[in-house]
């Protein structure tokens, strides 16, 4: 599902990545650990094109991403769901449309948007809050709505960077049960953390990054 | 359409910006038409100018029948002459006195017609340099039995350099103008766009394309110079029903002003035009 070769990427002078090789399977669950500035934030950047490798080569769902067009990258993204610690929702809009933009950036017809969106928002179970707005909502809240809007587009491969960062334990327990639960159903995962109790005794795969390398690979 | 949609709730939330950039444009056009009528009736009123004087030619008393043919021949071969009509001495007194009616009386007495026998030309109907008028004139003076020539050359010449100044002045603040909308909407749509800018990165992030980011603020552009537009077209009918109007009523002198209302109809569709350019320039490139 997503695949390294050789993968470095500098800002400047400073090395971010060296060299990096991993390769993650369809329905996996991966870790990245690693101390701050440690490079997992830019790991994840390279594979959703958010800034380009400049050595190596990496492919994501399919698409080479090392000789993809800039007129493809929307649809790259399409096949990926975000969650990143400070949620990136609208704060102007309402649950129900922070979740449904997911679906009208995609071109879905208004009639199928609804139903979609009270499904979602059912298994995150925030049915009751679609009309509140992001600020009237607790962190915990406000991450299941993220989450929401990165599973309404039925994503191949879900990135989260930090996606507790900002809760306490029960809400933490929350959101990581929602990934175990639609990684259950084949979704692809890769959460990049330095919180260990995301994926201890958990068996999955954890990459740690060190100043640019990957140093260790565990099983959590 | 969702991207409609978003541009009308964007106009909403900014309401402010957007009434501000509203007016200005919708003054921009004004002055802009403003402009484009004054030139419109200078030129309709110096082109319909040569055909209202008349030229009139006299003719020496002593010029024999050889002659005046030849004066006509000439008159008429020339390009800006659209017809002649002789007037005979005896002809011009019939019509004087015509024109003196019950007054006709103080010719009685005259034995003798003191009236010239003269030439009435009617020049064409057109767009030309008073300077050419002016060398005609000038070449039939010299032509054997002719006594004067009359024309209202004055004020033609005054009306023609009046077209001639107006057309630079209208010019200039039409271009001054034309940029003043563009950029007006460009910056409108550069803060509206700014302001955006969060919202931008999360439809990036979403998977959003070009067209879907930029359709809202061309949306925004758009509708931003067609309300500029209609503002303005209801003012432009407001001057002149309740100024234009009134002013013709009580000095009909004025009444050859003639303002082409349909092209005031024009006015919500060249503000949509100069909308959608600006929205774009202040778009500019996007990355993803
Ligand atoms: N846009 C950038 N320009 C220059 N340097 C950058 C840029 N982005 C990241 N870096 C540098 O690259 C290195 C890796 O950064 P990165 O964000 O990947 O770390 P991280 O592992 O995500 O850290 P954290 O846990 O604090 O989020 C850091 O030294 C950082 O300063
Ligand atoms: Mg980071």
């Amino acid at each position: 599902m997503v695949k390294l070769e050789n993968v470095s990427k500098y800002y400047k002078n400073l090395k971010a990545l060296r060299s990096i090789t991993l390769n993650i399977n369809k329905g996996e669950m991966v870790f990245l650990a690693g101390s701050s500035g440690a490079g997992k934030s830019t790991l994840l950047k390279l594979i959703y094109m958010a800034e380009k490798p400049d050595e190596g080569y990496i492919s994501v769902a399919g698409f080479d991403i090392s000789h993809l067009k800039e007129s493809s990258i929307p649809f790259l993204r399409r096949n990926i769901g975000f969650v990143f610690q400070d949620f990136k929702l609208l704060s102007n809009r309402t649950v129900f449309d922070n979740v449904a933009l997911a679906l009208r950036i995609r071109g879905f017809p208004e009639s199928d948007i609804r139903e979609k969106v009270f499904s979602v928002l059912k298994m995150v179970n925030l049915r009751h809050k679609s009309d509140s707005y992001p600020l009237e909502l607790s962190g915990g809240e406000q991450q299941r709505i993220t989450f929401a809007r990165a599973v309404i587009g039925e994503p191949s491969l879900m990135l989260a960077d930090e996606p507790t960062g900002n809760l306490d334990i029960d809400n933490e327990e929350g959101i990581m049960r929602l990934f175990k639960e639609i990684n259950a159903k084949g979704t692809t995962i890769l959460i990049a953390t330095h919180n260990r109790n995301l994926f201890l005794n958990t068996g999955k795969r954890v990459f740690y990054l060190d100043n640019g390398n990957i140093v260790r690979e565990e099983r959590g | 359409m969702f991207s409609f949609r978003l541009a009308i709730q964007s106009i909403k939330n900014e309401k402010w910006i957007n009434i501000l950039s509203v007016i200005s444009i919708a003054t921009g056009l004004f002055i802009l038409f403003s402009v484009f009528m004054v030139i419109y009736n200078v030129e309709m009123l110096s082109k319909r100018l040569p055909e209202k004087l008349t030229v009139m030619v006299y003719l020496n008393d002593s010029a024999d029948e050889v002659e005046i043919n030849n004066i006509e021949k000439i008159i008429k071969s020339h390009e800006l002459v659209k017809s002649i009509r002789r007037i005979s001495k005896k002809e011009a007194l019939n019509e004087l006195k015509v024109t003196l009616g019950e007054a006709g009386y103080i010719l009685e007495g005259i034995d003798e017609n003191p009236l010239f026998s003269s030439i009435d030309v009617k020049l064409k109907e057109g767009d030309f340099p008073v300077e050419s008028v002016k060398s005609f004139l000038n070449e039939l003076k010299a032509v054997q039995g002719i006594s004067d020539i009359e024309y209202g050359g004055s004020i033609m010449e005054s009306v023609y350099s009046l077209k001639d100044a107006l057309r630079v002045l209208g010019f200039t603040v039409g271009a001054v103008f034309f940029f003043a909308i563009l950029f007006i909407s460009y910056s409108t749509v550069k803060i509206l766009f700014y302001r955006h800018k969060e919202e931008i990165e999360v439809f990036k992030l979403l998977g959003a394309s070009k067209v879907f980011i930029r359709m809202p603020f061309l949306f925004e552009g758009l509708l931003i110079g067609l309300f500029g537009g209609i503002f303005a077209a209801m003012m432009f009918f407001g001057v002149y029903y309740f100024i234009i109007q009134r002013l013709i009523m009580v000095v009909p002198v004025l009444s050859f002003i003639d303002v082409p209302l349909h092209y005031i109809y024009t006015l919500p569709l060249f503000g949509s035009v100069l909308g959608l350019p600006g929205a774009a320039f202040a778009i500019g490139k996007l990355k993803y």
